[in-house]
């Protein structure tokens, strides 16, 4: 059975079974996001990005069967015994989530081994061997990559900031700079795989499959903040902010005093685009503008009498006579009381 | 063309002095200009069929091939040669990329591509600009096996050899029954005098054939950890689902100490990738997979293929137990069976067919052709190629009463007293043959005579690991 659905229940708190596969899969819609918020599970987005429907209702069902979680009208929430088996199971404490928008951590998985066994296979002199599967573009970007800086040099630098990132890995956790290293692939091996490391490290293959993602994020990370050859093959791959440049572009125009009609007319979007941008923008950054502004301050009073208690259990109702105007208000005002209710 | 030409191609290129049974023929007719059916058996060096004809020819080879996992394999081994002009043309490559490789699709000198990338008119288009000197079309029975219910795609060979300029075809198989092979020649557009068979035995004779009876899922369980715990050397386990694959491959980690991998397309690409590696190089010595793995896989030394779930077709089940005992040695194939296993197979072949009123709706447009079902990529396929909704109908009723006879076929053979050797040779229409050690109505007790070497437990626990250490012969650095 694999567990590594648990660590997106809850027991105290019924969550939506179908935001939960989203929110594995990265489908950054405004409702999915404003719902991963109230969950804590923001920095979850994209944790498993092949995931499909019928592994993960496969998934579900395996724990069902086991009593660790129970389903009702779609949501799920974690059993006294699901709590129990966490308890008594190791259970892996992520160190680099907080990047989760960092990058694609499927994309990052498939170049850093494929750049990785080149070098390994260079470093030996060897130029007949399979290479790793990776999509066409991926194997372009790293021949790239290698025909532009091979030299004697190259295995050196890899070398040292493999070192590195090790070490960093290493004051983490143990278990996570075993993951890492035993899963390269090179001319020495090719690596194993996710189910072998768990059987070696005694750990269910959901908690590995944590480990997995979050050592992808910390290359990501250490490829963010460095300059060598690492950086050089996943830097293309890193988003330099969690907002798309789009987004980025209407919350710079909104800060200039833009309104939103206004906006969406000179950047020839639909004032819906505009919207999903702000309620985005607000949720995964919030600090970046005083949201509470775009309310009216007639809507922010009947919001403020008619909705209180915790925001999950708020049932959306139209009081205007524009419905997409009035949930616009409504979801923004739950972001904000919610960021403040989580603190 | 020169025998002698071929020979020293062989030596240079591929390292052989000599060829297996049906090479040198099959190679010398498509040299002669020949469209070429090749009915060779499986292990019997089918990609050398048109590797070596490819470098003998100016210009491009083009691999029609069914699964990914199998064209994944041809390149890997080309590439294993040091061959870098090798490239899948499938519908994992898009947009950009897919382009970009189109323009370039004249470096490569092996261009592998799936039967429904061959229906895109930019990819056709693009290997119109492309020299193709031989057309060669791998597992070539799938033609015939899965034209009307799954691949549709299939029918279309016949126009993309027209619009190629008709290049010499090699069609490569090896299970095919005299009508499977009359279907294959008349698919791809050719008539049977056209085309030079060269035909060999489907037998493998170091294959030990053998059914296990079992009385129930409990004791297949147990007899399957008896075999592989007694059976020495390299095998595969087939099972007809992902989970059960997995399942199995843990619960035979917790009971044994022989390394065992789960195999299937449910895994990542990287991780199916590291477990083909590992089991090349016996560092995983038994795979438990699902039909995804195999297919091209060219391991010399795998012992025996354990199939724990029936086999829908006496077709697939030769191809399957065709990867043992590549090299020659004792070998042996067995079913676990136990009553009733046959259900499972019948429930997988059952295609829900839309009714005709709404097939109809969506050949006019008027309806979304995802109101055809779960499978409706496969009747819209249909659809838009002008067949009408009785036509498809047609096609699928037929389609499944011949496949269930296959499945009743694969059922007579679990449950016949008949020599399982001679059981399958008559089926594909060959003459019975008498041997030793051939199957288990023969040799009863074929697990405790030992017909295979015994597996010799693994004695040493693998060391702890040290990350340093890796990293050190990861990139050949001198240890300090």
């Amino acid at each position: 059975m694999n567990d590594f659905l648990l660590h997106l229940c809850s027991y105290h708190q019924p969550r939506r079974v179908r935001v939960i596969e989203n929110v594995c899969q990265n489908h950054p819609t405004v409702a999915n996001l404003f719902w991963a918020q109230q969950y804590s599970l923001i920095n979850w987005l994209g944790c498993r990005r092949d995931l499909d429907r019928a592994e993960f209702n496969g998934e579900l069902a395996a724990l069902k069967k086991a009593g660790l979680i129970s389903l009702h009208d779609n949501q799920v929430q974690l059993t006294a015994a699901g709590v129990s088996y966490q308890e008594g199971s190791p259970v892996y404490e992520p160190h680099f989530f907080d990047w989760f928008w960092l990058a694609n951590t499927r994309r990052i998985e498939q170049r850093f081994l494929l750049g990785i066994q080149v070098v390994s296979e260079f470093a030996y002199r060897n130029r007949r061997y399979v290479p790793v599967h990776v999509p066409y573009s991926e194997q372009g970007a790293v021949k790239a990559w290698f025909h532009r800086y091979a030299s004697v040099q190259l295995v050196q630098q890899v070398a040292r900031e493999l070192e590195l990132l090790g070490t960093a890995f290493e004051g983490e956790d143990e278990q996570l700079v075993t993951a890492f290293f035993a899963g390269l692939v090179g001319h020495d091996g090719s690596g194993q795989t996710i189910a072998q490391l768990s059987q070696e490290l005694g750990l269910n293959i959901g908690e590995m499959m944590v480990i997995n993602h979050d050592a992808l994020l910390g290359i990501s990370a250490f490829a963010k903040n460095t300059t060598g050859p690492i950086a050089r093959l996943l830097q293309p791959l890193l988003a330099s902010s969690p907002l798309s440049t789009s987004c980025w572009q209407t919350i710079n125009m909104l800060r200039q005093g833009v309104g939103l009609a206004a906006i969406a007319q000179r950047r020839h979007l639909k004032l819906g685009t505009i919207r999903e941008h702000v309620l985005t923008a607000a949720i995964l950054a919030p600090q970046v503008y005083q949201w509470e502004k775009l309310l009216p301050s007639q809507d922010k009073e009947y919001l403020k009498h008619k909705y209180e208690g915790p925001v999950a259990s708020w049932q959306f109702v139209r009081w205007g006579d524009n419905e997409n105007r009035d949930f616009f208000c409504f979801r923004l005002y739950q972001i904000i009381r919610g960021s403040e209710e989580n603190g | 063309m020169d025998e002698k030409k071929i020979y020293q191609e062989l030596r240079q290129r591929f390292g052989f002095t000599e060829f297996r049974d049906g090479q040198l023929a099959t190679i010398k007719a498509i040299m002669g200009g020949h469209n070429t059916l090749a009915v060779l058996p499986t292990g019997g060096g089918k990609s050398l069929l048109y590797q070596l004809p490819g470098y003998l020819m100016a210009e491009t080879v083009l691999v029609v091939s069914p699964l990914i996992s199998l064209m994944q394999d041809q390149v890997d081994r080309l590439h294993r040669r040091g061959e870098k002009g090798a490239i899948m043309l499938t519908g994992q490559v898009y947009g950009a990329d897919r382009q970009r490789l189109l323009q370039n699709l004249a470096n490569y000198k092996f261009i592998f591509a799936s039967p429904e990338l061959l229906t895109n008119q930019a990819v056709v288009k693009a290997l119109q600009r492309v020299q193709i000197s031989l057309l060669t079309i791998d597992e070539a029975h799938c033609i015939s096996q899965w034209g009307p219910d799954f691949r549709p795609e299939y029918l279309m060979l016949k126009q993309l050899r027209q619009v190629l300029g008709d290049p010499v075809t090699l069609m490569l198989t090896a299970t095919a029954t005299p009508a499977v092979r009359r279907d294959i020649i008349q698919k791809v557009g050719l008539v049977g005098d056209q085309v030079v068979t060269v035909k060999r035995s489907v037998n493998r004779p170091n294959i030990f054939l053998a059914v296990d009876q079992c009385q129930n899922g409990e004791e297949k369980r147990a007899r399957l950890l008896q075999m592989v715990t007694q059976l020495g050397g390299a095998g595969i386990i087939y099972f007809s689902s992902r989970r059960l694959a997995n399942e199995m491959a843990n619960w035979l980690n917790t009971q044994t100490k022989i390394g065992v991998a789960s195999y299937h397309a449910g895994m990542s690409s990287a991780d199916r990738f590291r477990i083909q590696q590992q089991f090349m190089n016996d560092q995983v010595k038994l795979i438990c997979a699902t039909s995804a793995f195999g297919m091209g896989i060219d391991k010399e030394n795998i012992r025996f293929v354990i199939h724990y779930h029936l086999p829908d077709s006496l077709e697939n089940y030769v191809q399957e137990i065709g990867r043992a005992g590549r090299d020659g040695k004792q070998s042996a194939a067995v079913i676990l069976y136990a009553p009733g296993d046959e259900q499972l197979p019948r429930q997988l072949l059952t295609v829900d067919l839309p009714p005709a009123d709404l097939m109809q709706a969506v050949q006019r447009g008027k309806v979304d052709e995802k109101a055809l079902g779960p499978d409706y990529q496969l009747f819209s396929f249909y659809l838009k190629h002008h067949f009408t909704p009785a036509q498809v109908e047609l096609a699928f009723t037929r389609r499944k009463k011949r496949r269930l006879a296959q499945l009743q076929v694969m059922t007579n053979y679990v449950q016949s007293a008949e020599c399982r050797r001679n059981f399958i040779l008559r089926y594909f229409d060959e003459s019975a043959t008498t041997q030793e050690r051939c199957c288990d109505h023969e040799l009863a007790d074929w697990l405790e005579t030992g017909i295979l070497a015994k597996r010799v437990p693994p004695s040493l626990k693998s060391p702890s690991f040290d990350w340093h250490c890796r990293l050190a012969s990861l990139l050949n650095l001198v240890k300090n």
